[in-house]
């Protein structure tokens, strides 16, 4: 310790060293701290501060949508707000009444019940779901504490009830339920992204990096082999004459011919999936494969196939129909017309369910059965959709001869709608099954299980007689479409009720276009008409309908009215409906020397009457009218014809 | 002061100038990070709502050509289903 010049000791030295040891202790302090915080407490304060600054966001995908084979929607996925409410947010008893309020008042619900859920002790409760863009707007304008829009998709079916039932339907929580919707919800259900945002002061979200955002959270789409188009001409018809006969329900199926497709499925009564809510299970049900029926009459052309076939008739054997009444095993087999002695192709035109027992009978039941199995019946077709039966096929060794007799007119056997497809897209594919198509996209993997079942020349003979049904004098009569060959069945078939047959019917009918090579199979059926019960007055005229409506769509139709094959007896009981009534013909149109004024006219009715004249004039501009002509009105008819439709013979300007 | 203590210096300087400046454009960079997250916000909002929106006209144009729209549609013009006999082709050149 040194002294100074005033003999003082001198401890600046001492208060030097404490200073530095208090600041070496005051930072080894601050060092050690330092070092805890961030060693032993690091992560817990970095989660904390993670929590504060970082969220974690979800991103809910797309439901996939339904399309038709070209690509028109049929269902698909909107966003739409929803409306929650967190009660605890909303502090006095005061704010619960005004936010009830006016929540009542822009939902339009009911305020005491609105209020009593405000008033509620839980976090979370759904005021509304899915509500308008308005009354979404309107909540948001509102800016209530403690309520909040969130978005949700919702389902919308374009076409309103178009397909319904094929379609199905979804839950409010997105689920698919049935049809398609419920078939392929794994494929449509959207993803869920989970990714993480910055927060500001705020509380805002920031998207600082694109971590976990590139993933696809969308459904996939699925597309289906139906064509909008022919299934409203279907649906139309088919409500149409249900309306007309008093049915209580009926079904339409069109299928191309050459790929299986199904192009129309239409069910009566209709559904629409818009609102399930107030819809009745029975309109929801897919009738074309979850409703068996005992098809009658139009199952006798797979019983001539298999006679054919087998050898057990040709076209030209007769057989003795009984003069209408014949009794087998204590039953009575009656037929509507009174015949002796028919060629085989003429008990199918006349339907005789005398001739085809004894054809059935001949043939044998083991056989028969056979036959059946391999065209499918007694098992699902498997298109993709729930609910399908197996129809009703009893093992032949349980047929007596009455059940035998029965099955050969299509009684005592079930069948649904889509197995009667099958079965006629058989004979259609000259002999060799082919399996129903309804959806094209995701690609099907069934199996190709293709059988020879018929020769070419056994169903060549059978399209014959079914085309001598119709253009003959047979029970198809009113089915005709001029220009056009159709090989087609009627079907009036007894329905079970209890203790034996009612007084109710299903009167169908099967239509294959044209007749030599058919490339269109069209089934309807409809249950439980009461003003008449004859599949060729209530079935066939809608068939006739929806063929023609497919026809002109596909531009298929002829060309002329000639009928190739002319009426040679006349038989009034087959058919009660005059031909006259169900064929509409164009209007004839007045001939004149001159060139008329089409000025003003649309230009459909302008082409009609130049048509008439074999003239097919060049069309000018856009639209729907004729604007100019020509030549013009009261002109002679030009003269050159062969150059029409490509030179300026006649020239209509459209506005 | 010697010639190695003003290089000394000299380098000192620039180096602080350097960090400095690196300290400046890290801030300027966040600051336009913050703002373009923002922005981003505020265009993904837009983008989501025209995306909703297309949606809903697509919904709308499917309901426009729907058979149900078209037959309307037909009908106000005269048009209607080709009956039998009333369909042309006309051969191509």
């Amino acid at each position: 310790m040194a002294k100074g010049k005033q003999g003082r000791t001198d401890h600046s030295g001492i208060k030097i060293g404490l200073v530095m040891a208090l600041f070496a202790v005051a930072l080894s302090g601050l060092w050690v701290r330092a070092g805890w915080v961030q060693l032993h407490d690091g992560d817990t304060l970095t989660r904390q501060a993670s929590r504060q600054s970082l969220a974690a966001e979800y991103e809910y995908g797309e439901r996939g949508r339904i399309f038709d084979r070209n690509g028109l929607m049929l269902a698909t996925s909107v966003e739409a707000k929803s409306v929650y409410a967190r009660p605890f947010e909303i502090s006095s008893s005061a704010k619960i009444d005004a936010t009830a309020s006016k929540l009542a008042n822009i939902l339009k619900l009911s305020r005491t019940n609105v209020r009593k859920r405000l008033a509620s002790k839980k976090k979370f409760i759904w005021i509304k779901r899915q509500v308008s863009d308005k009354a979404a707007a309107a909540i948001a304008r509102a800016n209530m504490p403690g309520v909040h829009l969130t978005s949700v998709f919702s389902r919308i079916y374009p076409n309103g009830h178009l397909a319904g039932q094929v379609l199905g339907f979804v839950d409010i929580d997105g689920m698919g339920r049935e049809g398609i919707e419920y078939i392929f919800n794994d494929r449509m259900k959207p993803g869920k992204a989970q990714f993480v945002v910055q927060r500001d002061a705020k509380g805002q979200r920031l998207y600082l990096d694109a971590q976990g955002r590139k993933m696809d959270v969308n459904g996939l789409d699925v597309r289906l082999t139906i064509d909008t188009h022919i299934q409203h001409a279907a649906e139309q018809s088919l409500a149409k004459y249900i309306s007309k006969y008093e049915g209580r329900a009926g079904i339409v199926l069109v299928v191309d011919v050459k790929s299986g497709d199904i192009l129309a499925m239409a069910n009566q009564p209709f559904f629409n999936p818009n609102t399930v809510r107030s819809s009745k299970p029975a309109q929801r049900r897919l009738r074309a494969l979850t409703d068996v029926y005992e098809p009658g009459s139009t199952m006798k052309p797979f019983l001539f196939a298999a006679a054919l076939e087998e050898g057990v008739i040709e076209p030209n054997t007769l057989i003795n129909c009984e003069n209408g009444r014949w009794k087998i095993a204590r039953k009575v087999i009656r037929d509507t017309h009174r015949e002796k002695w028919l060629p085989a192709h003429k008990v199918l035109r006349y339907s005789s369910n005398i001739g085809s027992a004894k054809i059935g009978i001949d043939l044998g039941a083991g056989v028969y059965h056979s036959y059946l199995t391999k065209l499918g019946f007694g098992e699902k077709t498997r298109i993709g959709l729930p609910g399908e039966s197996s129809g009703i096929l009893m093992p032949p060794n349980k047929w007596t001869s009455v059940d035998l007799a029965a099955i050969s007119f299509g009684q005592g056997i079930g069948t649904t709608a889509l197995q009667m497809a099958r079965g006629y897209l058989c004979i259609a594919n000259e002999g060799i099954t082919k399996e129903l198509n309804l959806i094209k996209l995701p690609d099907s993997e069934r199996k190709n299980t293709s059988v020879q079942v018929f020769k070419p020349e056994t169903t060549a003979m059978v399209l014959s007689m079914m085309k001598d049904v119709v253009h003959e004098d047979g029970t198809g009569r009113s089915a005709r479409i001029p220009g056009i060959t159709m090989a087609g069945k009627t079907g009036t078939a007894q329905k079970a009720a209890k203790g034996g047959y009612g007084d109710q019917y299903l009167s169908s009918f099967v239509a294959l276009v044209p007749a030599e090579s058919p490339e269109l199979l069209v089934i309807t059926m409809i249950d439980e008409p009461q003003k008449a019960n004859y599949g060729s007055m209530v079935a066939a005229p809608v068939c006739r309908e929806v063929t023609v409506r497919t026809l002109a769509y596909h531009g298929k139709l002829s060309e002329t009215l000639e009928t190739t094959v002319a009426e040679t007896i006349d038989v009034e009981a087959l058919a009660p409906l005059p031909i006259v009534d169900v064929v509409s013909t164009p209007k004839a149109l007045t001939a004149s020397d001159k060139v008329p004024d089409v000025k003003g006219m649309p230009v459909r009715r302008a082409l009609e009457i130049l048509t008439k004249r074999g003239i097919i004039p060049v069309l000018k501009g856009q639209g729907m009218k004729v604007k100019s002509q020509k030549p013009p009105a009261g002109h002679p008819w030009p003269k050159d014809l062969k150059k029409e439709g490509t030179d300026d013979v006649f020239i209509l300007w459209l506005s | 002061m010697s010639q190695t203590d003003r290089t000394l210096l000299w380098m000192t300087l620039t180096l602080l100038g350097v960090a400095l400046s690196l300290g400046l454009g890290a801030v300027w960079l966040n600051i336009e990070r913050m703002d373009i997250a923002y922005d981003l916000r505020k265009m993904e909002k837009e983008l989501g709502q025209k995306e909703d929106l297309a949606v809903k006209l697509t919904v709308e144009r499917n309901n426009q050509v729907s058979p149900y729209q078209l037959k309307k549609l037909a009908k106000l013009h005269s048009l209607g289903v080709a009956a039998p006999g009333q369909i042309r082709r006309i051969a191509g050149d």
